[in-house]
């Protein structure tokens, strides 16, 4: 009755995917440092290591080790809830994500397993989904830490997600229009020959602004503005909550950057190097420019990140909308 | 087999979540057992093979109302609400019959559920073998043009109305 095959096969591809994030995001925050020391000419750091290759497991272990502290007059519930429905649902999304085509493993197995956990018919809806639910993690945290500049930084987290969620739907809509479907794989068949990017070009870089906004990153980190919020909603958490914020926080850039490759870069498809090979070489030079953003631009004020959102995005995608309809209506 | 236990748990928690919404003192609390409920919902619906509902009512009513809706109550930092005691005026004890009454009708109605009730073959759709999402939008463009253009005038007069009563008066 039950495939156990399927059970076992998709156990062991949860658990490699798991790791494989889990390392990305470790090491992540080792480029980040790197990528933005050479850019500010300077090195980075060396010391744990060779050029520092042994840093982000110091920092795991140090995270590990510290004392873990409640504000007295935090809301103990939601203070401990808050990280964890950070990095749960950013962890979810990379069910649906296809890394590759099917595979034998080098002809080790006899059917051919499919790259990616599972396939749904709604994919793209589902990491939206996850995505919103993604930020109850900074309202919460910022809400239950009783202190101001937390507050503050979570309501600045919740407008900014709603009014950029909005814009990075829209924007991808058009896509979803020329690949007649919400399934990624499928969207990614369709690819082929042409990458997205080509049809929509305004709609990627919109996906790209949008994102970097999604993701709280400079310059949209209101949430976190370190020189005016300390450090925002998670401005009281220390040891491994602190972590987890973090590490959800990387976790959604690969995300992202992942959705970006699927949907506008033709995921795994390119010439001579293997689907996956293909497909990580897109997903880092997407994060390499999103850490490119972060060391060259100064913060946006708060009134012109939402003018920014509503006022030009908004407008911007729903004309995209209408004129890929109206192409695709003259052309059939 | 297994589904069916998976809605009976999902529908459990649903109902806890929903009372705790309605009897949690701190508004906070009150949001997260809504958003709880919302969650549950939308497990049920993917149960039921309606993944697309399922994922439109995670993106809509978790992922947008809710933080809304919680956005408010931090902003205006509302307490714990104090106890106070209801008065049984005639009014509210005609509400609680007709409440309970209504309850009655949908419990007798839940049990008596057939697929045969008279008439109901004009909403089966023939899906065509097509997948939930194509079958939604060819009967949202076909068969319910109508209501769903009515639907999305309201929602413009609703827009509209938001502007109006957010703009600040000269």
């Amino acid at each position: 009755m039950i495939d156990w095959s399927l059970v076992i096969f998709t156990f062991v591809k949860v658990v490699v995917v798991f790791a494989c994030v889990m390392l990305c995001v470790a090491y992540l925050t080792w480029i980040e440092r790197k990528v933005i020391g050479h850019i500010q000419i300077r090195v980075g750091p060396m010391y744990a290591g060779w050029h520092g290759l042994l840093q982000p497991i110091a920092d795991g272990i140090k995270l590990f080790f510290k004392e873990d502290i409640i504000p007295r007059n935090a809301n103990k519930f939601l203070f401990i809830l808050a990280p964890t429905l950070s990095i749960i649902p950013a962890l979810m999304t990379f069910a649906v994500i296809p890394f590759g085509d099917y595979t034998t493993f080098f002809g080790l197995l006899k059917n051919p397993e499919p790259m990616r956990i599972a396939e749904l018919n709604v994919g793209i809806l589902y990491i939206f989904a996850l995505a919103g639910l993604g930020s109850y993690g900074v309202v919460f945290g910022g809400w239950s830490a009783n202190n101001k500049y937390a507050l503050m930084g979570a309501l600045r987290g919740s407008a900014q997600m709603i009014s950029y969620e909005l814009a990075l739907t829209l924007s991808v809509i058009g896509v979803i229009m020329i690949s007649g479907s919400l399934n990624l794989v499928e969207i990614v068949n369709a690819q082929k020959n042409v990458w997205n990017v080509v049809y929509q070009p305004v709609a990627f870089i919109m996906y790209l602004i949008c994102g970097i906004a999604e993701l709280n990153r400079t310059p949209f980190d209101m949430p976190e503005a370190e020189s005016e919020l300390v450090a925002g909603f998670h401005a009281d958490y220390s040891s491994m909550k602190f972590a987890m914020f973090f590490m959800a926080e990387y976790a959604n850039m690969i995300t992202v950057a992942s959705l970006a490759t699927t949907l506008f870069l033709g995921g795994w498809h390119g010439p001579f190097l293997p689907p996956l090979v293909w497909f990580m070489i897109k997903v880092f030079i997407l994060i390499f420019f999103f850490i490119w953003v972060r060391a060259t631009y100064p913060r946006v004020r708060f009134d012109q990140l939402m003018k920014l959102g509503w006022k030009v995005m908004v407008p911007i995608a729903l004309a995209n909308i209408f004129v890929t309809g109206l192409v695709m209506m003259l052309l059939n | 087999m297994i589904t069916s236990y998976i809605t009976i748990i999902v529908g459990i928690v649903a109902v806890i979540a929903a009372l705790s919404t309605v009897l949690q003192k701190n508004p906070v609390y009150s949001a997260v057992s809504l958003i709880v409920v919302m969650v549950a919902l939308a497990v049920n619906y993917l149960l039921l093979n309606a993944e697309f509902i399922a994922v439109i009512q995670l993106i809509v009513y978790a992922g947008a109302i809710m933080v809304l809706f919680v956005f408010v109550i931090m902003l205006l930092n509302l307490g714990e609400v104090k106890k106070y005691k209801i008065e049984a005026t005639s009014g509210r004890i005609a509400g609680a019959i007709l409440t309970g009454l209504f309850f009655l009708q949908l419990v007798v109605a839940g049990f008596n559920v057939t697929a045969n009730v008279p008439g109901i073959e004009r909403f089966f759709i023939d899906t065509k073998g097509l997948d939930n999402t194509k079958i939604i939008g060819h009967a949202l463009f076909s068969d319910y043009l109508l209501p769903f253009e009515v639907v999305s005038i309201v929602l413009i007069v609703g827009i509209i109305g938001a502007v109006v009563l957010g703009k600040k008066k000269e």
